[in-house]
């Protein structure tokens, strides 16, 4: 199982990216959408979810918009399949999660996608707390994550590798 | 060759030296091979060496937390050790300096393992 993680400062960066990863058929149930939701969450509830999702292009067909109010970092929307159990296990805390992650291999083909979303439990609860948006794509596919990571780099924080070869 | 692997012990601690890129395809596969053969050694204190990266993409972001989680898991510990500036801005942008214990100093970072 191969995981690819972009950073983003903003959500419509986010959103952006989760568009062009559909237009360049990556699969929808590949990709988790993660936002801090500056506004009321209870208030907006379900019709977030909607107008994300059209906004991003996911039809929700299997994306499971979801919106929690987290301690210490606010109302976080997910969309995604397996973005419940995600904000699930954010909300219960990314050390105890970590800790007690089921994982017998990195990127092993025996990890489930839950082993996998704990795998990514701090790291998401961290960037959100700091107002990030994020997009994970899991997958098998060495195609699909090398379409994933041209997109995610491109659009991401700090992806460029530009960047990071000039420095070095 | 997109990464290369190499490892040294230090008492009980395994340096994990990485060198070129850690990108998806080649550069994760070789991180993670890496480190379950370390594992299944019984090494289970490692230091990543990121000195010589000179390039993370969005896939070997994914394979850094996926390491460190699968370490954490057989009991170990995993700390990353003299990212160069521009892999320590990525390493902060992202947040992975709050999951990570990172340190430039080696001979700290190896008093650092319990």
């Amino acid at each position: 199982m191969e995981t690819a993680i972009g950073v983003f400062a903003s959500r419509d960066r986010a959103e952006n990216a989760c568009k062009e990863l559909l237009t360049l058929k990556v699969p929808e149930d590949s990709i988790i959408f993660l936002t801090p939701e500056k506004s009321d969450a209870a208030a907006m509830g379900a019709s977030v979810g909607g107008t994300l999702g059209g906004a991003t292009g996911l039809s929700l067909g299997v994306a499971v918009a979801s919106t929690l109010v987290l301690p210490g970092i606010g109302a976080v929307f997910a969309l995604g399949f397996g973005a419940a159990a995600l904000l699930g296990l954010i909300g219960a805390g990314a050390g105890a999660a970590m800790g007690s992650a089921v994982h017998t291999g990195a990127g092993g083909t025996d990890s489930t996608p839950q082993d996998r979303s704990r795998a990514d439990t701090a790291l998401f609860r961290n960037a959100l707390k700091e107002g990030r948006s994020l997009v994970v794509v899991r997958t098998e596919s060495q195609e699909t994550v090398a379409t994933a990571c041209s997109v995610l780099d491109r659009l991401g924080l700090g992806m460029s590798g530009d960047a990071l070869d000039s420095a070095n | 060759m997109t990464i290369q692997v190499s490892s040294r012990h230090v008492d009980s601690v395994t340096i994990v030296g990485l060198q070129g890129k850690l990108a998806r395809g080649e550069g994760t596969t070789a991180l993670r091979d890496a480190i379950r053969g370390l594992l299944d050694q019984g090494h289970k204190k490692l230091l990543l060496h990121l000195g010589e990266i000179q390039y993370v993409d969005s896939a070997g972001i994914g394979e850094l937390v996926a390491t460190i989680t699968t370490v954490r898991h057989h009991g170990g510990e995993l700390k990353l050790l003299k990212p160069s500036a521009k892999v320590r801005e990525l390493l902060e942008i992202t947040k992975l300096t709050k999951v990570f214990d990172v340190n430039d100093d080696e001979p700290k970072a190896l008093k650092s393992f319990r």
